[in-house]
């Protein structure tokens, strides 16, 4: 009876207690360590060829933009007008600017998400460069990145009049904001320090990256902040490397430089590269072209059209009939018959080649919001791989182009700049205009080189614009309805960012 | 130790107790309808010995002549009878009126109401089971004070719920608060049916939930389903009803004539040419030639104008003297409103639950959840299509369709498409809405088994329970290929389908003493939990499939380039230890504390401690208040409690290297991109402080419960912004404070014996601030275009943005206005208030336009009775919240598109007609598209509930001996809300209406029957 009783009253303790200790030794579970993660520290920086991830990194940043980033730098010029129902983007070609409006805010934020993709990729490259021992082609790297942020740096700071140039990631909010003249010394300085341990050679040439950075992409670059500072002895002397390494040439046949063909081209110094790798299906690397396509009956079946929102002016239209143009207007324009009619009523009577086809068959319908598009943007529906059907699939986007080149060097030259090439400004032109079938000029004045970027280079990344603000060219920029005053040259800081940053409050 | 000391004694004084007399007590125990009372517990008063009454109510236990019997059984009051040399004492239990001597489950237990010190809600189950839901928290809508449930229509959806506002950041932290069922946490309980549920009690301030460390920031909904009881004869339960939805307050959009007349005003050629070819295309209207022959209401296009809902459950309860038991069955099904083949929630559960007492110290019981459901979810998108397609655009384009058969185009399609009369996009709804199919099937099952060992009988016990949680998930989204136009088709079929599964395991240990010392009670708790999360995630995608269902699998997939597969898992473990000390002095002075200590693997700090108290006083148990007769019940208390909110991700700032590809020479590289902005995130703590009181009054008539609180969130987790970059990343940087008032008020009354009435009013104040924001004066969210900001004294995620005065009139108003002429502004453009007077309208003059917290919510119900007759109607409402109407501010990005009819009619068209909306052309143009308070509208609402009839049947009387009892009813489900808000329904989660599944009225007729 007793035993039994100790036994009943006892059981229970038992259990009980040994339930409780099992549970203490639960607690080493608290420090296991997280499924499916992987941090930065645990990647390997002992394998050294993995160096080129970061800097391939920093140059999938830079390909990868949005649709409204050349959009927003190409609309405000007298080439091009903003089409389609995007309100922001009419407003601002008219030159009516609000800062709450939202493709600035884009075009600043995605920007800058790259040149701080670009400040951890040289970070990253530094981790690896022991481990790579090759210390030339890590300074290689390191410059290619600088390459990548000042070409970022020179669109902001051209669209908005000046931007924060980052020294530090970690101190953005202490640093002050730099001008338009800054930020292009900036730039110059940047090149000057990337260039020596840059490819020498033609960005088609380079084995490892083709079509990466080289020195002439750093000279080019360099030129076009010298420039937007009017320093034109500059602009000769970056051009003037470019012109005289002999490894650029330009395409003979304009038209098809836009086009596959012109992928990697010699004349291309600097091209966002897109593919779609050969594949009929699966993985594509891609820029949404849409916005630049309009209604088309297309050759291939399912080649999807796009969305018209960026239109060649009918000032540009008749600007090339006066000068007789042929292959440049051809390529740059994409005629709707709508299109041809407001030409006819508009210009009289057009050459006969003007047809709302294009060579290889495309039929462009109308679109009530637009008359005309850009042939520079919109590939051939046969030249889709078959299976693709995205609007310009496979197809590379050119941002800085030898011509562009040549054209800087001969308005510098006819600045008073001088040089030590024997190509002349009248050469440096005649060059350009001979591919572009017309007579050779002598004796070519500023307004004869802008007048020929105008004709070469409408449609691309605003440089039209560029140029007119550049040269306070007010009655130029004032057209077609549209009132340009130099207090309109760039756009407002976007509302969000100075919500942010009170230093940007300020203005230039 | 107490123990020992209890076994050494006994054997010590074995003789002495049997040297006294003992009796054998037999009797029954009856209601006042003589019949007896099965389960009444029966202890001989500072004794061990107990017994229950059997099912008919008899008892037999031995006593002393001294001693005295304690009789007790929830819902009556407990009588102490001394023996005084009987053997036979028969009792009589009076139903009590008293609710105060309920019981509510607490954390961990349980606790008498009259002892509480903290704010807990407890719904009976006949509640939640009034009003025609699938989802259990729908049903408590506007009947708990404080509680905020938004209902979501698509079927299946749980309700966002909100206790006491919100704690955390809504995007770094969802504000459900924690549920737990049969001692298991969930994040939702979508799986339940409400009439599984015995018990649902609402523990809403700090003190209370501290229990639960952190997990209960946000509140906590324990639930325990259905159990049996001890020497009940078996039930079986019939509950029941079918019903349809009905769409209410659907929005009224501008009609084709509406249309064209808001385009032509708006001037812009391309869109008057879309007319135009609509017109050559459909026709024109023979009543108004300049309208196109098209006049498409496609909210009616997409939406049934009924859909089916219904319930049916059968359980069955009962119970020996040691064994008891609960099983049912029950099926849910909800068609939904959109027009689609399949848009529908289905669920069947099992349930099933045993205990049983093994001898005098050991009990163990099991229950099993099974939940098997189907949902279809239709695109959402179709919504917003539809708001937006122009009405000019039929359903169907017959020409184009055959035109594409006779191109023997493949997948060819009916639908018509915006496209084809020039609009950029298109349009039409039906095509998100019939080439998609998204299924899930979600299977749960909840199981849980227990061992409950008496330590000391009646005093100390160890419950250890092991819960175990299996989710299934699969989900099947299949694109179908459709070909209308170039642009408008796809062209492959797609799949993508993921698993995804939970198991958790909870072991809990939980060690209870109670104990009296003449007027001290003491009741002591202490525990431990351990438990195990594992998340577990893996999808597939492919292209190419072929069409018919069956085949709907990766493996069928014709494109072996286009395969993709995904992976991930998240395994948290937890530790815990608490306790819980409650105290009171003869029911009259009450005090209470818990402590738990917290352990977990998310963070990289692992260990929090989260104490709470609460004191009350019971005033009218002082003699000094016996006068008052007026006043039955009087209770004044207060608690304060820590607690900690671990729904925050352990990290942001997506961590680090990111493996990428691109093209270089039309090859495929890898490369890295590393984000610099990575942070790890601790746990959020909630703090709050809670006085309220409760009082009965008028004998028992009037019952009054109100409360008072303050519950601060610190270390707020709130996406920061990252400067120049695009992108937030979540810090711990702020303070969110929530307070406000609730009281619920509720009379009983009665007319004559058989008209009695219920009458009950609830509401709740809200006030939702930021505090702090460590070191910055504001944090920006929302949209850059749409901007919410979080600044320190005002509510969270406030809209922010410019203040109407109204609309330009006319060119004298325009030549007057600084600001007009330097924004070059037209008279029919919007007029913003300088609030600084500089006449430049910029970011100084944005001000905060409010929130989308309501400041106040209500609820109340009306209750008669006549006989076997019952009626009920609850109402609901609420107030001061906004809401930002995206439908209107989406032309911002797309600006072809239908726009509603009130904003139609209304907008201005010349001098004085309108001082609130802009011209058409306004519409258009970018300074009107600023984003101000034209965009945020009142959402305030004020709703009927519920209303339901029904009557009672007593079977055995009408029919005769056998037969069921049975209720019939009908119900009305949200016949009517009325508002002022231009969209479906004010119902609007986070106060953005962008694309939201509208809110049906439902009504059913049902049947209950019990055998």
């Amino acid at each position: 009876m007793k035993v039994n009783k100790i036994y009943k009253y006892f059981t229970p303790f038992v259990i009980g207690a040994l339930i409780l200790t099992l549970l203490f030794g639960c607690e080493d579970k608290l420090n296991e360590p997280f499924e499916d993660e992987a941090f930065t520290s645990d990647v390997d920086y002992t394998i050294g060829d993995n160096m080129v991830l970061p800097l391939l990194g920093a140059y999938y940043g830079l390909y990868t933009r949005s649709w409204e980033e050349p959009l927003t730098l190409g609309i405000r010029g007298d080439d091009v007008n903003a089409a389609g129902d995007q309100v922001p983007m009419q407003e601002q070609d008219e030159f009516k600017y609000l800062a709450s409006h939202w493709n600035p805010n884009s075009v600043w934020q995605l920007h800058y998400n790259d040149i701080i993709n670009v400040f951890t990729a040289m970070e990253e490259i530094e981790k690896y460069r022991p481990a790579a021992a090759n210390d030339a082609l890590a300074d290689q790297y390191i410059a290619e990145c600088k390459v990548i942020r000042a070409y970022l740096y020179l669109n902001i700071a051209r669209t908005f009049g000046g931007c924060i140039v980052i020294d530090e990631l970690s101190n953005i909010q202490a640093t002050p904001l730099s001008n338009l003249n800054q930020v292009m010394q900036y730039i110059v300085d940047q090149m000057d320090e990337a260039i020596p341990y840059l490819p020498d050679t033609h960005p088609n040439k380079r084995s490892d990256i083709k079509g990466g950075m080289t020195t002439y992409t750093a000279y080019a670059i360099q030129a076009l902040a010298y420039q937007e500072m009017k320093d034109y002895q500059g602009v000769v002397s970056a051009t003037s490397q470019i012109i005289n390494s002999g490894e650029f040439e330009l395409s003979d046949d304009y038209y098809h430089l836009f086009k596959q063909a012109g992928k990697l081209d010699d004349e291309n110094i600097l091209e966002f590269q897109y593919s779609d790798f050969n594949q009929s299906e699966g993985d594509r690397f891609s820029f949404l072209y849409a916005p630049f396509g309009t209604n088309w009956t297309p050759v291939v079946t399912g080649a999807s059209s796009g969305w018209g929102f960026y239109e060649p002016t009918l000032k540009y239209i008749k600007f090339m009939l006066d000068r007789g143009e042929t292959v440049r207007l051809e390529t740059s324009v994409v005629f709707t018959p709508s299109g041809i009619t407001e030409i006819q009523d508009q210009y009289g009577s057009i050459p006969e080649w003007i047809s709302n086809v294009n060579r290889e068959g495309d039929i462009f319908n109308d679109n009530a919001r637009m008359n005309f598009a850009s042939g520079k943007h919109i590939q051939p529906s046969t030249e889709l791989i078959d299976g693709r059907t995205s609007q310009g699939s496979n197809k590379n986007f050119i941002v800085i182009r030898y011509a562009e080149m040549l054209l800087m060097y001969a308005e510098a030259l006819t600045r008073g700049a001088t040089t030590s090439l024997s190509l002349t400004a009248d050469d440096a032109v005649n060059l350009v205009r001979e591919r572009a079938g017309l007579t050779d000029l002598s004796g070519v004045t500023t307004k004869n080189v802008l007048d020929e970027k105008f004709a070469e280079l409408a449609m691309e990344w605003g440089t039209r614009y560029y140029d007119m603000v550049r040269t306070e060219n007010v009655a130029e920029l004032t057209h077609e309805g549209k009132t340009f005053t130099m207090d309109k040259a760039y756009l407002p800081f976007p509302a969000d960012q100075v919500a942010e940053l009170p230093q940007l409050g300020d203005g230039i | 130790m107490k123990k020992t000391l209890f076994v050494i004694s006994l054997l010590l004084v074995s003789t002495l107790i049997f040297a006294q007399q003992q009796l054998n007590v037999k009797g029954k125990v009856t209601g006042t309808d003589n019949l007896g009372i099965p389960g009444v517990s029966i202890v001989v008063k500072g004794s061990s010995s107990g017994t229950i009454t059997d099912l008919e109510g008899f008892y037999t236990i031995e006593a002393t002549s001294d001693d005295i019997i304690v009789y007790s059984f929830i819902g009556f009051d407990t009588q102490e009878i001394p023996v005084a040399g009987r053997t036979e004492i028969n009792v009589v239990f009076e139903e009590s009126n008293q609710l105060v001597d309920e019981v509510v489950v607490v954390g961990y237990g349980t606790q008498r109401v009259k002892d509480l010190t903290s704010a807990i809600t407890t719904v009976k189950s006949e509640e939640l089971v009034k009003s025609p839901n699938g989802q259990t928290m729908q049903a408590l809508q506007g009947k708990v004070a404080g509680m905020q449930i938004i209902n979501a229509g698509a079927p299946g959806t749980e309700p966002t719920v909100r206790i006491r506002g919100i704690g955390s950041y809504p995007s770094s932290s969802n504000s459900q608060p924690l549920y737990v069922v049969d001692g298991m946490y969930f994040d939702n309980i979508d799986f339940l049916n409400p009439s599984d549920i015995e018990s649902l009690s609402v523990l809403k301030d700090a003190s209370a939930s501290a229990i639960y460390g952190v997990r209960a920031a946000n509140g906590v909904v324990l639930i325990t389903t259905k159990k049996g009881g001890v020497s009940k004869k078996a039930t079986v339960t019939y509950e029941g009803y079918i019903g349809v939805q009905v769409p209410q307050n659907v929005l009224q959009m501008a009609n084709a004539e509406q249309f064209v007349e808001y385009i032509n005003q708006t001037g812009s050629a391309a869109d008057i040419q879309f007319i135009e070819n609509a017109m050559q295309r459909y026709g024109r209207s023979r009543i108004n030639p300049n309208v196109p022959d098209v006049n498409t209401d496609w909210y009616a296009e997409i939406m049934k104008k009924t859909a089916r809902q219904q319930n049916h459950s059968i359980s069955m309860t009962g119970g020996s003297e040691a064994t008891t038991y609960s099983l049912g069955v029950s099926y849910y099904e909800q068609q939904g409103l959109l027009e689609t083949a399949k848009n529908s929630y289905e669920r069947l559960n099992i349930r099933g639950n045993f205990d049983h007492e093994v001898n005098n110290w050991l009990k163990a019981g099991m229950n099993v959840n099974v939940s098997n459901g189907t949902k279809y979810i239709a695109d959402d998108g179709a919504w917003f299509s539809a708001y937006h397609a122009v009405p000019i655009l039929p359903k169907y384009d017959m020409e184009n369709y055959d035109k594409l058969m006779d191109a023997g185009m493949s997948n060819a399609s009916m639908y018509s498409s915006a496209q084809l009369i020039g609009y950029r996009g298109s349009q039409n709804p039906f095509l998100n809405l019939d080439y998609m199919s998204n299924r899930q099937n979600i299977r749960k099952v909840l199981t849980g088994i227990y061992t409950d060992i008496t330590l000391i009988p009646n005093k100390l016990n160890l419950k250890t329970t092991y819960s175990l949680y299996i989710m299934d998930l699969k989900s099947r989204n299949v694109g179908l290929p459709y070909y209308v136009t170039n642009d408008t088709n796809r062209e492959l079929s797609s799949i993508s389908s993921y698993k995804s599964s939970d198991t958790n395991q909870f072991l809990d240990n939980v060690l209870t003493y109670n104990d009296s010392f003449g007027a001290h009670n003491i009741s002591l708790m202490l525990g431990t939990s351990y438990r195990d999360e594992w998340y577990d995630y893996l999808q597939g995608y492919a292209q190419d499939i072929p069409l018919n269902e069956n085949s709907w699998y990766i493996g069928q997939s014709q494109s072996e380039t286009s395969k993709s597969v995904e992976d991930n898992a998240e395994r948290i473990y937890g530790i815990s230890y608490f306790g819980r000390a409650s105290y009171n002095y003869k029911s009259k002075y009450l005090a209470y504390f818990t402590l738990r200590r917290e352990g977990t693997s998310k963070y990289q700090e692992k260990w929090g401690t989260f104490p709470a108290f609460g004191l009350g006083w019971v005033v009218s148990e002082e003699s000094f208040m016996d006068g008052a007769n007026f006043i039955d019940y009087f209770k004044l208390r207060g608690g304060w409690g820590r607690l900690g909110n671990d729904k925050i991700a352990r990290q942001d700032g997506a961590n680090t290297t990111n493996p990428v590809y691109l093209a270089i020479d039309d090859t495929q590289v890898d490369a890295t991109t590393t984000t610099s902005t990575f942070g790890y995130l601790g746990w959020e703590t909630v703090t709050g402080t809670n006085i309220g009181l409760n009082a009965t009054l008028f004998g028992n008539k009037l019952d009054i419960e109100a409360d008072y609180y303050v519950r601060d969130t610190e270390n707020a987790a709130i996406p920061v912004s990252l400067k120049l970059q695009s992108g937030s990343v979540l810090k711990n940087v702020g303070v969110i404070r929530n307070s406000g008032l609730e009281m619920a008020v509720n009379w009983n009354g009665k007319i004559t014996s058989d008209l009695k009435y219920t009458l009950g009013f609830n509401f709740a104040t809200l006030k939702n601030e930021v505090r702090d924001l460590y070191g910055q004066e504001y944090l920006n969210g929302g949209s850059a275009e749409f901007r919410q900001r979080s600044q320190i004294g005002e509510p969270l995620l406030s809209f922010y943005g410019y203040e109407v005065a109204g609309v330009y009139q006319n060119q004298g108003e325009i030549d007057n206005d600084q600001v007009a002429q330097d924004n070059s502004l037209v008279p029919g453009d919007l007029r913003f208030v300088d609030q600084d007077g500089n006449n430049i309208i910029d970011d100084d003059d944005k001000v905060f336009l409010g929130s989308y917290f309501p400041n106040l919510t209500y609820g109340g119900v009306l209750g008669l009775s006549y006989k076997n007759l019952e009626f009920s109607m609850n109402i609901m409402g609420q107030s001061g919240n906004k809401i930002l109407n995206r439908k209107r501010g989406e032309i911002i990005w797309t600006n072809d598109t239908n726009i509603d009819a009130e904003l139609a009619n209304n907008l201005w068209n010349g001098d004085g007609t309108s001082n609130k909306y802009p011209s058409a052309s306004g519409l258009r143009r970018g300074w009107n598209q600023n984003f101000s308070d034209y965009l945020v509208e009142d959402g305030s609402f004020f709703r009927i509930q519920n209303v339901r009839l029904a009557y009672k049947l007593k079977g055995s009387s009408i029919i005769g001996p056998g037969m069921p009892d049975a209720v019939v009813f009908v119900t009305a489900e949200r016949p009517l809300t009325m508002f002022n808000y231009n969209g479906f329904n004010p119902e609007v989660p986070n106060g953005i209406d962008r694309q939201f599944y509208p809110i049906p009225s439902v009504y059913t007729i049902g049947l209950n029957l019990k055998f």
